[in-house]
């Protein structure tokens, strides 16, 4: 199929162009908006600037394809081919990038917010100034990723800050003991001043992970509540801050390698 | 056993090969799915490119082992002996490693997502652009630990950690937003993947490793400031050479090299 015929096709109300073949074509601008082009062959394309808002473009192949200020917002991206692709300013707010291959894709001053890149491979990605607000980074693959004044990230320290209070030594944070979703290992001595240690998954998009777990008192309220547990206070000391991760999408639990159980309460 | 022996027995449909002496074997790019070599001797053998996936390798020998590439998901490798192995860009997605011994081995690159390192030895590994999503690094052995190093390499004062910076002719050039004077903050998102050497932050290092580096470079060396609550934002890499990362950290003070 031509990029005309399509352009044409699509201005007169059609909207399905599942697996047409548009390898190369000069879409730049084009009016896609809600297409289905579902597994489409739109590899080395030029969409530079097309709107492509809510379109289907699952298993697509847009390998190397010219996507610099295209509008993807909300488009579905699940199993498609980006490798090599130019994503420079585009817009994928709300886009479902689930699992997707972002692998040394090029995203710099991309919008990503609200995105959904659940597994998604951004190792060696160019994410200059990309706007991560609210983007859901479960389980993404971050590896060599260009995160060089990209924005919305979690920062650990401001959310600690946030959350828990310190003294001179530390850190006071909760900890939930008893019938939690994991028990807590034979070695570990349930005490008043006993240290309780565990290496760290260091992974900040695996949301939960090996570790000493830790979380603010509304999140064991909230998990909980009907369980028989007993809760914490603790300090993490301020050298050990360097071994917490607080996962980008945490939901008020995070995680350690050596904190200190103080008193129940 | 001989390597071709073994690989025209595993074709005509035999999968137990459990003590096998297969030392010093080229068995690159062999087919050896879901074979059993528990307590095979496998150490010096070339297993480059081999499918190992799903295979029993429970306390087999694999020590000095060539396994680059080599496909070993969800393969059953606990107590296995991989000392000194080259696993670098093997596939290890699943696998049980529970209790093996992975000390010196090289893992660069390698898939460890979702596997299970309980107790195993990861002194001396060479993790550097592993991938450890969800992997189970319970009671690991070996591991640096970023508390541990900052407090052997730095000094600290009430405020925080004392650390140093080279700025100027580096291998990486500041930002123009940063402002490179006595009290300045500099600030940068970090990325926070511990198997990543080098990558985005505020770099800093040991005096030591910036002497090494730039010795006879033309930068300036800053005495800085990581205050206790950004030491969340630190980021030492498992195989750091005596650099690590961080989101945040204040000048204090140019010092001699």
């Amino acid at each position: 199929m031509k990029a005309e015929e399509l352009v044409r096709q699509y201005k007169t109300g059609k909207r399905n162009f599942r697996y047409a073949n548009l390898r190369g074509a000069n879409l730049s601008g084009a009016d896609l908006i809600r297409g289905n082009l579902c597994g489409a062959n739109l590899s080395e394309a030029d969409l530079h600037l097309a709107d492509l808002r809510g379109a289907d473009l699952r298993t697509a192949n847009l390998y190397g394809a010219d996507l610099r200020g295209a509008n993807l917002s909300e488009a579905k991206l699940t199993g498609t081919v980006l490798g090599e692709a130019v994503l420079t300013s585009a817009c994928l707010s709300g886009a479902d990038l689930r699992e997707v291959n972002l692998s040394e894709a090029y995203l710099a001053g991309a919008t990503l917010t609200k995105a959904d890149l659940r597994k998604a491979d951004l190792g060696g990605a160019n994410l200059r100034s990309a706007d991560l607000r609210t983007a859901n980074l479960y389980g993404a693959d971050l590896r060599w990723a260009n995160l060089s004044g990209a924005k919305g990230l979690l920062d650990p320290a401001v959310w600690l800050q946030e959350q828990f209070e310190s003294d001179a030594e530390g850190l006071i944070v909760f900890k939930a003991i008893g019938d939690t979703y994991y028990t807590a290992p034979d070695y570990w001595t349930i005490e008043p001043g006993a240290v309780l240690k565990e290496v760290c998954n260091l992974t900040h998009t695996s949301d939960c992970a090996c570790g000493v777990n830790f979380a603010t008192p509304d999140w064991i309220q909230r998990n909980y509540a009907n369980q028989d547990v007993t809760v914490w206070r603790c300090r993490i000391e301020w050298m050990d801050l360097a071994g917490v991760v607080v996962p980008y999408n945490t939901d008020g639990k995070a995680r350690c390698a050596r904190l200190r159980l103080l008193e129940k309460v | 056993m001989k390597a071709e022996e073994l690989v025209r027995q595993y074709k005509a449909g035999r999968r137990d090969f459990s003590e096998a002496n297969l030392s010093g074997a080229n068995l690159s790019w062999a087919n050896l799915r879901g074979a059993n070599l528990y307590g095979a001797n496998l150490s010096k053998a070339s297993l480059y490119g081999a499918n190992l996936r799903g295979a029993d390798l429970r306390e087999a020998d694999l020590s000095e082992a060539n396994l680059s590439e080599a496909d070993l998901r969800w393969a059953n490798l606990i107590r296995a002996n991989l000392r000194g192995a080259n696993l670098s860009d093997a596939s290890l997605y699943g696998a049980n490693l529970r209790r093996a011994n992975l000390s010196g081995t090289y893992l660069r690159r390698a898939d460890l997502s979702d596997a299970n390192l309980r107790d195993a030895n990861l002194s001396e590994a060479n993790l550097s652009g592993a991938d450890l999503r969800w992997a189970d690094l319970s009671w690991a052995k070996g591991l640096l630990d970023p508390a541990t190093w900052l407090r052997e390499n730095f000094e600290s004062d009430k405020d925080g950690l004392i650390v140093f910076k080279a700025t100027g002719h580096t291998t990486y050039g500041a930002p123009d937003y940063w402002k490179i004077e006595g009290g300045a903050v500099l600030e940068e998102v970090v990325n926070p993947t511990h198997t990543s050497d080098c990558a985005c932050g505020v770099n800093f290092a040991t005096r030591a490793w910036i002497r090494q580096n730039y010795g006879s470079k033309n930068v300036t060396i800053w005495r800085c400031r990581i205050e206790w609550m950004d030491l969340a934002c630190v980021v030492v890499p498992y195989n750091t050479d005596g650099k690590a990362r961080c989101a945040r950290l204040r000048l204090l003070e140019r010092v001699e090299a």
